[in-house]
């Protein structure tokens, strides 16, 4: 087997983030180099755009079960008539909000899929509490509430130097003036906000910086800290946030006074131009319908569905298309009933929706939404969920980006999902990772990572196999051989010591005569 | 010691579990006994630097003469004065005045641009009340209660409900909180916002009752994460407030009352207690407000929140999440037995807080992230050689109103029902930059263009410009040291700074102000003098130190 094939048959075995000096690789220029043609034979550009409803998405009036007489009981004033509902091919029982026009044709070209019933046990109907579970992906019961963002821990697995060193793109941009829950990382965020990225560039440059010192190691210290990360984040990012931005212009139209479409055209505009920001977060508000829901809900939808398909369109039209998806949430459904105020109180599950290229679209997952059995029935129902939004959230996520199960772990320890439980959101198999068949059953591990004294390096080997694994620095220096040898099937463990190692990214490889698998080792001390 | 460990060690001793990446659990750790002093009672020096300290905190960034004045009259008599609820509230501005008497006149969305100008006006008047507010935490403690029950000027129908609402704050400021919450729990602007004139006997809406227990009084949960209230609480607290309502939209006439035709006079049951029903909604809010008061948390929850408004904020970013369990041990749980005791006078507990040694702790001095008002406001304040009244009060205030919305504080226009986030979600990557443009403008002259509309006739826009200008000299004339530049660069940072510059910080700000022989300082004109401070200023306000409190 010559190696440029070996090579390319290994290549999925690449967890997708490999980070070379706080930087992802596949934002590397050149592909020839040794870690293109070791890590980068299927770069991984794909980016996740997260759209958040403010205030709590009345999901039975997006996505309307038009022949549920249940739902016409329960809600006399403010249902969409089943003439009004915009059809779903293939979909009989389901139609969109008549505002939703754009979703729906979508949805008919197979680019846009729905997920019914999203939400979790205990769920709270608090907005503020509601918003921080979503955002952490915590659990409905306090003991499982989670200090930091559920995109944070995985953004901070991409980038564990973070924010030791900062990447010279962001690893998440989020489009408004603040940074929400989501991005969080113990004592900071890993993302940014962004209003306007023309105009970001000659901000930070607006004036003299001063370098003022570290702070010390008090709650004054840590706060002085915080606010000097910030500034070297966005003196880092402003330059290649304007390149980016100077690099593509929109090419599609986006419907005039729409925020969100506002936020969208930025976000694909920053993709086109070829940031290598992984998460964008865009915000629409204004969900909380208590009262007067009518009409104003409907045109919210449709602003939200207006943006939405504008954006599918510029990026194919920028031929970015293949490379982006996208995914909605808001901290929790509304009640069945209608209240009489002509709005819906706070409720529980709801659906969700995933759309991009290569989303399996066309499809609902999750089930029909049961207006019968309701949770708290004797104030208006609550729909009861189907699918825990961790399993959303991992579904999303984990094929798009090759995470590994034990990387998914981390990132949504609550509420875990199996592989196997997966909504089948993609077209195409997502980014192969450790675990996958294909690896043949091999597979690599070092832990820990980061490690400051010593590391343990465990080949995983279902047949009996000459092996030889070496460590490499970031700049693809061969620096020692850890182990060569004939080895038994069954696990075999070689100790590397990395006291001497300067912190930063390293590379494991195992060579055998089934081909080669790759493990990223971080130093820190 | 690399980033990641500084952050992620304990900030009050021990008692933080060890950060990683991935994601610590919310229940708090076992305490570990607070690094930092407790409540007895401060003991230590009192001069500038701690006068700045509590003044900072309460009320926003002192002139000059207020630190001199503080220092004088000693750590108690000084927290008595900021305590001090006897002066009279301010009146309206004219033009709110005459809009508060105007009763024929129908409020309605074709006024909409009489509105928007009084709420600008609103604003400006705010503003200018807390620059000029001398040492009192009314206006502070003001802002604390208008985030701690927000109501947003966009589903007050009638601009002025929240002006009246702002009253009810600022009269109550330092007052009793259960009393507070009782009359927020009527008041129009707050039916509004939290739907409480849609809760009748017939149809209950639990919006407000949702967020009065989870927001305003108890919290969703203890520290613990044990709950505080289940669903049928609130459904049951939501039929005891059925019913309150007034007539018509507007804002004259009686103020809210309840309409039996519209209350539900059944017997409701919250927490295992019994609400009797009865034909008058008053007896029944009383009888819920002293069910919910009798929770631990009444008094805890908003002293949390105290807490990080007044000392520091920790790393967890939301009341959602527990706060230090040696903090909740050692400082809230003492101030609220304290609180519940004095009946719920907030002052007790206030007098308490700033008076203690954990205040005063060094840690905590410049702990605190300024929010934009405190920015804003504070660079006005701390920067006036006296009082800052007519144009420049006009101009500065539009100034501050007009760029603290775009840092994210839209006064009368929280983001939600939660209000303002503070601390960490004040500084963003957008934010950060035009902080530091915004203090940039406040230094330099800048424009004022704005479209003022403050008449009850409306003729159409009337347009108003000027030039803000902060006057330096006179600002930095007040310090002795002002031909040394050394001596003045090192007073300034300490009236100006709460995190202190450092050696390096100093000397590159005196290199600002005069990069050579000192002489060519003191000898220099005053038109020299005037832009090399301003310059001088630029430079000091663009640290990071500058944007802690």
């Amino acid at each position: 087997m010559k190696r440029r094939d070996f090579l390319a048959g290994t290549a999925p075995l690449l967890a997708a983030g490999v980070v070379v000096n706080g930087r992802a690789v596949r934002a590397m220029a050149n592909p020839r180099g040794w870690w293109g043609r070791v890590l980068s034979v299927q770069p991984n550009d794909r980016v996740l755009v997260v759209i958040q409803l403010e205030g709590g998405n009345d999901g039975l009036n997006m996505v309307v079960p038009i022949e549920d007489d249940a739902y016409y009981t329960m809600r006399p004033g403010i249902g969409v008539a089943k003439a009004d509902a915009v059809r779903l091919d293939n979909t009989p029982l389901l139609g969109l909000n008549p505002k939703a026009t754009g979703l729906a044709a979508m949805y008919n070209q197979g680019t846009l899929a729905i997920v019914q019933n999203v939400g979790y046990a205990n769920n709270t109907m608090s907005h503020f509490a509601g918003t921080e579970i979503w955002n952490t992906a915590s659990g409905g019961q306090q003991k499982d509430l989670q200090r930091t963002g559920w995109l944070g821990r995985y953004l901070h697995h991409e980038y564990p130097l973070y924010p030791d060193q900062i990447p010279s793109d962001p690893p998440a941009i989020e489009i408004g003036a603040a940074t929400s829950a989501a991005f969080t990382i113990v004592g900071s965020s890993i993302s940014m906000s962004l209003l306007n990225p023309s105009e970001f560039y000659d901000l930070v440059n607006g004036g003299p910086q001063v370098d003022t010192g570290a702070g010390g190691d008090t709650p004054s210290g840590h706060e002085k800290a915080f606010v000097d990360l910030i500034d070297q984040q966005s003196r880092a990012y402003a330059e290649s946030i304007r390149r980016a931005a100077s690099r593509a212009n929109n090419i599609a139209a986006y419907p005039d006074g729409n925020v969100l479409a506002e936020s969208l055209a930025i976000v694909a505009r920053l993709i086109a131009g070829g940031l290598a920001t992984r998460v964008y977060k865009v915000t629409l508000g204004g969900f909380d319908t208590h009262a007067n829901q009518k009409g104003y809900h409907d045109t919210l939808l449709g602003t939200m569905s207006d943006a939405i398909k504008a954006f599918a369109g510029d990026l194919k039209a920028l031929q970015v298309d293949e490379r982006v998806v996208g995914m909605t949430y808001s901290e929790f459904g509304r009640r069945v009933r209608e209240n009489a105020s002509g709005g819906t109180d706070h409720g529980a599950a709801a659906p969700h929706l995933v759309f991009g290229t290569a989303v399996n679209g066309g499809t609902v997952f999750g089930g029909e939404p049961n207006l019968v059995d309701l949770d708290i029935a004797e104030e208006g129902g609550n729909l009861r969920y189907q699918v825990d939004f961790h399993c959303y959230y991992a579904s999303v996520l984990a094929p798009w980006f090759g995470l590994a199960d034990d990387v998914v772990r981390d990132v949504l320890p609550i509420g875990v999902c199996d592989r196997a439980d997966y909504l089948n959101l993609y077209r195409t198999a997502g980014i192969g990772s450790a675990g996958d068949p294909a690896a043949g059953g091999r597979a690599l591990n070092v832990y820990p990572s980061p490690a400051s004294r010593s590391a343990l390096v465990t080949a995983t080997l279902p047949r009996a196999e000459r092996i030889g694994i070496t460590l490499f620095d970031d700049a693809g220096h061969r620096l020692r051989q850890i182990a060569a040898a004939d080895a038994a099937a069954g696990t075999a463990s070689f100790r590397v010591d990395v006291s001497g190692l300067p912190s930063g990214n390293y590379l494991v490889t195992l060579d055998g005569e089934r081909g080669r698998l790759v493990a990223r080792l971080v130093v820190m001390h | 010691m690399n980033r990641r460990t500084f952050f992620g060690s304990s900030l009050l001793g021990s008692a933080r579990p060890r950060a990683n990446n991935r994601g610590e659990r919310g229940t708090p750790a076992p305490a570990a006994g607070l690094a930092a002093p407790g409540l007895e009672p401060y003991g230590g020096a009192w001069d500038r630097t701690t006068a700045l300290h509590l003044l900072r905190r309460t009320v926003i960034a002192p002139t000059r003469a207020e630190v001199d004045q503080a220092v004088a009259m000693g750590l108690d008599a000084l927290v008595e004065k900021l305590l001090d609820d006897t002066t009279p509230l301010p009146g309206p501005s004219p033009f709110v005045g005459e809009c508060m008497n105007e009763g024929l006149i129908a409020w309605d969305s074709s006024r909409v641009d009489l509105s928007d100008s009084f709420f600008d006006e609103l604003r400006r008047w705010w503003y200018t009340l807390m620059i000029n507010g001398g040492l009192s935490l009314r206006e502070r403690m003001t802002l604390f209660w208008h985030n701690h029950f927000p109501s947003d000027l966009h589903l007050a129908w009638d601009a002025r409900h929240l002006y009246i609402q702002n009253q009810l704050f600022r009269a109550n400021a330092l007052g009793n909180f259960k009393d507070l919450v009782r009359q927020v729990s009527t008041d129009r602007g707050m039916l509004l916002f939290l739907s409480g004139k849609y809760n009748k006997a017939q149809w209950p809406n639990e919006n407000y009752a949702r967020e009065l227990m989870e927001l305003f009084t108890v919290g969703i949960a203890d520290n613990n994460g044990n709950p505080n209230y289940t669903q049928a609480d609130i459904v049951e607290a939501a039929r005891a407030l059925t019913g309150w309502d007034w007539p018509g939209y507007g804002i004259l006439g009686d103020v809210a009352s309840n309409i039996l035709s519209q209350h539900d006079i059944k017997d409701k049951h919250v927490f295992g207690g019994t609400i009797t029903g009865n034909a008058d909604g008053l007896p029944e809010l009383n009888r819920l407000l002293d069910l919910i008061f009798a929770k631990e948390d009444a008094a805890r929850y908003v002293i949390r929140k105290l807490y990080r408004f007044f000392v520091y904020t920790d790393v967890t970013l939301t009341p959602v999440k527990p706060i230090d369990p040696a903090i909740e041990e050692a400082i809230v749980a003492p101030l609220a037995a304290d609180f519940r005791a004095a009946n719920w006078d907030i002052r007790v507990v206030l007098r308490r807080l700033l008076k203690s040694a954990h205040f005063f702790d060094a840690g905590f001095m410049g702990a605190v992230i300024r929010s934009p008002v405190d920015l804003l406001v504070g660079t006005l304040r701390a920067t006036a050689a006296g009082a800052i009244t007519g144009n420049m009060a006009e101009y500065g205030t539009q100034i501050a109103q007009d760029r603290a919305k775009r840092l994210g504080q839209d006064l009368f226009a929280p983001p939600g029902v939660q209000g303002w986030q503070f601390h960490h979600a004040w500084i963003s990557t957008t934010t950060l930059p035009l902080r530091r443009k915004n203090t940039d403008e406040l230094v330099e002259e800048t424009d004022v263009n704005y479209i003022d509309r403050a008449t009850l006739v409306f003729n159409g826009p009337v347009y108003r410009s000027g030039t803000w200008k902060m006057d330096v000299l006179a600002f930095a004339k007040q310090f002795p040291s002002f031909n040394d530049p050394a001596a003045l660069v090192g007073d300034i940072c300490e009236h100006l700074l709460a995190f202190p510059a450092d050696d390096s910080l100093r000397a590159r700000l005196k290199n600002v102000l005069v990069a050579s022989a000192d002489y060519e300082w003191s000898d220099a004109p005053a038109d020299i003098q005037d832009s090399r401070l301003r310059a001088m200023l630029r430079t000091l306000m663009r640290t990071s130190n500058y944007q802690l409190m």
